[in-house]
């Protein structure tokens, strides 16, 4: 499968490249909203996991642009973000997430929920 | 067109308004107003243009030319110009719960009955021939329609039946029972209505008659030019002046337009846009005016009509029934709202400040029906109601074919103007008194009735008629004048009471206290828990009152078990009072309960000031608190971020044995170094807290500022060749050997967070940053200065600000965003202060400015 992972965090996004490759995807990075919408374009991922605040363009932007790109397109949107705040989740989940991961995270809860989500489509 | 049909129609209109009215009340119990808006608002106040527009001013121009645009011009300069004074009555009246302007008058004289009384009746005298005029213009429309002429005895005649539903339908509608706020929902919201359908029927018929019928306007001028008319003023620019000055002043103080501008109004904000609405509407309903008024002398003046009627006749004339039934709608929308709203306001008038105060002399009566009160004044109300317009009747039957629409109208105006001088100074000049108030309106009447009257008596006037000015122009000179002067120098030879001059005090500076008038409680004295709420619950029922009272002693943590009510439950109880019975009204019932003392100004001032300091130190805990949560929050969104990327690491190297080891060693320093960054952060928002607190200790000393810079720049020669980045420090040159106080690691501390700042923010390979000292003859300053992306100037308050960071495309090492904020804190600790020069793009020179030992 082929994952995008965008966040700002050099480490949050060192493990996860890590963390994904393992489980044997093709993992795109990104450092900033504009990044992850190049790549977004460029390589059409089937799993996009977002921090939301991001510099150029937050997590809410980037997902309602993926979603934009083409009728044809559908990724699974995953944010994982500091924000945890009740209204913060249903936010997300009104941009358009599948899935709202609150930061700090377990690796296998994450890779568990990311699983889950594949199968459903 | 036949009687029963026109008949019918109108008491049809009539039902459809009640049905819309019904449906708003309705609407209200849902929580939605309809009428809470600018627009409605606005429509509820052309309420001003009543039959005597609709039809009256189409007569006047073609009898008197120009000078009818004075009525329309006048309270459209009110609604533009002296907006901030509309303002202020509306303010007033809802924190004093008044609800007609007798009651605004009197409160604002110390809440005097007498004067009350004295403006009821002078506006009763004023508001019945103008009502009555409504009803003969009814009437008149009536019959032209229906080409009858009025015989026999007035139960014969078909329009007094419509009279009969008209009443019935104000009744119904009218006096509420158990609702202290004096608010017409449903009301208002079908002479908002009325307002639209009257300008409708205006506006078709102007257009109709001008375009269709003729062949635009320039005919209509080209037959204007053989009808006698003359666009000029007639009677020269006094009277046009003296006119306008009496429609100006006289708009507010009308019974019902003080009720729907001042009374009704949901929200203060209704009225800014209402100041635009307002007059152009006023301009819509006098596009067709002066076309309709050639015409009809064109085609109706040999037919002898009254030209009062000419709108109506024109469509007669050219055979068209529809638009004459159009046209009679409107005029009796006109009428009828004129009519509604006028008796609402003059009954509330009668009861709460004619009637109750007399009543509530007869302290045996009242005892007997304390239950019964707010029934019996319900139903007295409707009583006035009928007898208002019954004598309104009268006066139009007896009157008939005496005067024309305009003259009555004018003397009405007139008439409630003397309310203007003492109610306009009163609101800006304290020293107004009652005594001056009450002479100036008096005089101003008085006069009003001797010029008016005398010469129908055949008494001469004549030695007091200024030259060229018409006798109601000469009346409105002479009396507003006089009126004034009165109130001025009685004023000035007079002494307010103490109560007096708390209204007064309260009245000119009610925008100051707005707040602080709702909480504070400017009484003082013992009234018995029980006699209260006995009183309250006549006029609200017993259940109501109760639940009332114990809402508010629970709002405000007040015992009820007491034998003698707190302050605060006797204030409000006279609050809830003044809605049923006005405030002067209020202040009687309450005085017969209470033994009170009087508060001089000097008190009044100093009860609202503290309430006003005690709401300004809520409102600074308040905005703290909501800082502190937001701090808070902030903080503990940034620990997240390294504890993720630690946690996550970690869990990498438990669940994968076999990682390659320099993926281990590389996991193993992100660990560290977010560790690093996030007992950082602990420590910075430890410090920030003892700075904020005041607790951070400062080991002053006198300090070089060049070591300062060079201890803080070794700890970025690894970093600064890493990254690419000439650092250059420039201070070796000019060593002067003048120090600074200061705490040595602090500012060491600072100068390292404006640096790491600066690498930050620099392109690698091409990125320069320059530090330097600079001396002034009380200063030394450092610069730190980037060739780096700059900053935005408009965010360069908020960079010193906690967790501010402005967006950085290159951000490559984390920062707190604590750092600015830290550094700002320690400097303005050493009397120092630090700045930022910058804009986009074009880099940024960051100064500490620190004064000389």
């Amino acid at each position: 499968m082929r994952i995008l992972i965008a966040d700002d965090e050099p480490a949050i996004l060192m493990s996860l490249d890590f963390l994904m490759r393992k489980e044997g995807h093709q993992v795109y990075v990104a450092r900033d909203g504009e990044e992850a919408i190049q790549l977004i374009e460029k390589e059409l991922p089937e799993v996009i996991i977002l921090d939301i605040m991001m510099p150029k363009i937050d997590g809410y932007g980037v997902c309602s642009q993926a979603k934009a790109l083409s009728p044809s397109y559908l990724p699974k949107i995953i944010f994982i973000s500091a924000k945890i705040a009740d209204s913060d989740i249903e936010r997300g989940y009104q941009a358009g997430a599948d899935l709202y991961v609150p930061k700090p995270f377990s690796n296998r809860d994450l890779l568990k929920k990311v699983h889950e989500l594949n199968l459903q489509s | 067109m036949s009687t029963w049909i026109i008949a019918l129609l109108s008491v049809v209109y009539l039902g459809i308004l009640f049905f819309l009215a019904a449906w708003a009340e309705k609407k209200k119990v849902r929580s939605k107003s309809l009428i809470n808006n600018p627009l409605i608002y606005a429509l509820s106040l052309a309420i001003y243009c009543s039959a005597w527009t609709f039809y009256g001013s189409v007569g006047q121009v073609s009898t008197g030319g120009m000078s009818f645009l004075t009525v329309y011009l006048g309270p459209t300069l009110v609604m533009i110009l002296a907006w901030g004074f509309v303002r202020k009555m509306i303010r007033i009246a809802k924190i004093h719960h008044i609800t007609n302007i007798a009651d605004f008058i009197s409160t604002r004289f110390g809440k005097d009955n007498r004067l009350g009384q004295i403006i009821t009746l002078i506006s009763v005298f004023a508001g019945i021939p103008y009502i009555g005029l409504q009803l003969k213009a009814i009437s008149q429309s009536f019959d032209l329609i229906t080409h009858s002429t009025p015989e026999g005895t007035f139960y014969q005649d078909p329009s007094f039946l419509l009279f009969i539903a008209l009443t019935l339908f104000i009744l119904v509608l009218g006096p509420r029972k158990f609702d202290s706020s004096e608010k017409h929902e449903g009301m208002i919201f079908a002479i908002g209505i009325e307002s639209i359908i009257k300008l409708i029927a205006f506006l078709a018929v102007g257009f109709i008659l001008t375009y269709y019928f003729q062949e635009g306007w320039s005919s209509i001028v080209d037959q204007a030019s053989i009808a006698p008319i003359s666009l000029k003023n007639q009677g020269g620019y006094g009277n046009w002046f003296i006119q306008l000055v009496i429609c100006s002043v006289s708009f507010l103080f009308l019974p019902r337009v003080f009720h729907v501008a001042v009374v009704e109004i949901n929200e203060e904000e209704n009225l800014k846009q209402a100041s635009w609405i307002f007059p152009l509407y006023m301009v819509l309903i006098n596009l067709f005016v002066l076309p309709l008024g050639y015409a009809g002398y064109t085609y109706l003046h040999s037919s002898g009509l009254n030209p009062d009627l000419y709108v109506l006749g024109l469509p007669l004339h050219f055979s068209s029934t529809t638009l004459a039934v159009i046209v009679y709608i409107g005029g009796f929308s006109a009428a009828t709202g004129m009519v509604i709203m006028e008796t609402i306001a003059i009954s509330s008038m009668i009861s709460n400040n004619l009637f109750m105060p007399l009543l509530l002399q007869r302290k045996a009566f009242v005892e007997r029906n304390q239950e019964k009160l707010g029934s019996i004044i319900h139903n007295l109300r409707r009583l006035f109601i009928v007898i208002i317009i019954g004598m309104a009747y009268a006066h139009y039957r007896i009157n008939e074919n005496f005067v024309n629409l305009v003259s009555i109208g004018m003397t009405s105006f007139l008439i409630v103007a003397q309310f203007a001088p003492s109610t306009i100074l009163g609101l800006y000049w304290k020293n107004g008194t009652r005594l001056g108030a009450l002479s100036g309106i008096l005089v101003g009447f008085l006069i009003c009735c001797a010029l008016l009257l005398l010469p129908s008596l055949g008494i001469s006037v004549d030695n007091f008629r200024i030259p060229g000015f018409n006798p109601i122009n000469n009346a409105g000179y002479w009396s507003l004048s006089l009126n004034t002067f009165a109130f001025i120098s009685v004023s000035i030879l007079t002494k307010q009471s103490a109560k007096e001059a708390n209204q007064a005090y309260l009245f000119v500076n009610v925008f100051e206290y707005t707040q602080s008038l709702e909480d504070a409680t400017l009484w003082r004295g013992k009234a018995k828990l029980k006699d209260l709420k006995n009183a309250l619950a006549g006029f609200m029922g017993k259940l109501k009152a109760e639940t009332n009272l114990k809402q508010f002693a629970a709002l405000h943590q007040i015992s009820l078990q007491e034998t003698y009510a707190d302050p605060r439950i006797v204030n409000n109880t006279e609050k809830m009072l003044a809605g049923f019975v006005g405030s002067t009204s209020a202040r009687l019932i309450i005085s017969a309960i209470a033994k009170e003392e009087n508060i001089g100004v000097s008190e009044v001032v100093d009860l609202l000031q503290k309430s006003r300091d005690l709401q300004q130190s809520n409102l600074n805990l308040r905005k703290l608190d909501a800082q502190k949560n937001e701090f808070l929050t902030t903080v503990t969104h940034e620990i997240r971020s390294p504890i993720t990327s630690i946690r996550s690491l970690s869990e990498i190297m438990v669940d994968h044995e076999d990682i390659d080891p320099e993926d281990r060693k590389k996991f193993l320093e992100t660990i560290i170094q977010e560790s690093d960054r996030l007992s950082r952060l602990v420590n910075q928002v430890l410090d920030l807290e003892k700075l904020d607190a005041g607790k951070q200790k400062f080991k002053l000393e006198a300090i070089l500022l060049e070591e300062v810079i060079e201890k803080a720049a070794q700890n970025f020669i690894a970093i600064a060749k890493q990254n690419q980045v000439n650092l250059l420090i420039d201070v070796s040159q000019k060593r002067t050997q003048r120090k600074v106080i200061g705490d040595f690691e602090k500012l060491v501390q600072v100068v390292i967070n404006l640096i790491s700042n600066a690498i930050k923010n620099v392109e690698p390979g091409i990125g320069r940053i320059t530090v330097r000292l600079k001396e002034s003859a009380t200063h030394i300053c450092v610069e730190i200065e980037d060739n780096g992306i700059g900053i935005d100037p408009k965010f360069h308050d908020q960079i010193f600000e906690k967790f501010k960071q402005v967006d950085n495309p290159n951000r490559k090492i984390e920062s707190s965003g604590l750092g600015l904020s830290i550094s700002k804190k320690i400097v303005e600790h050493l009397q120092g202060s630090i700045h930022v020069q910058s804009s986009l793009g074009q880099g940024a020179l960051f100064l500490i400015k620190l004064p000389i030992e």
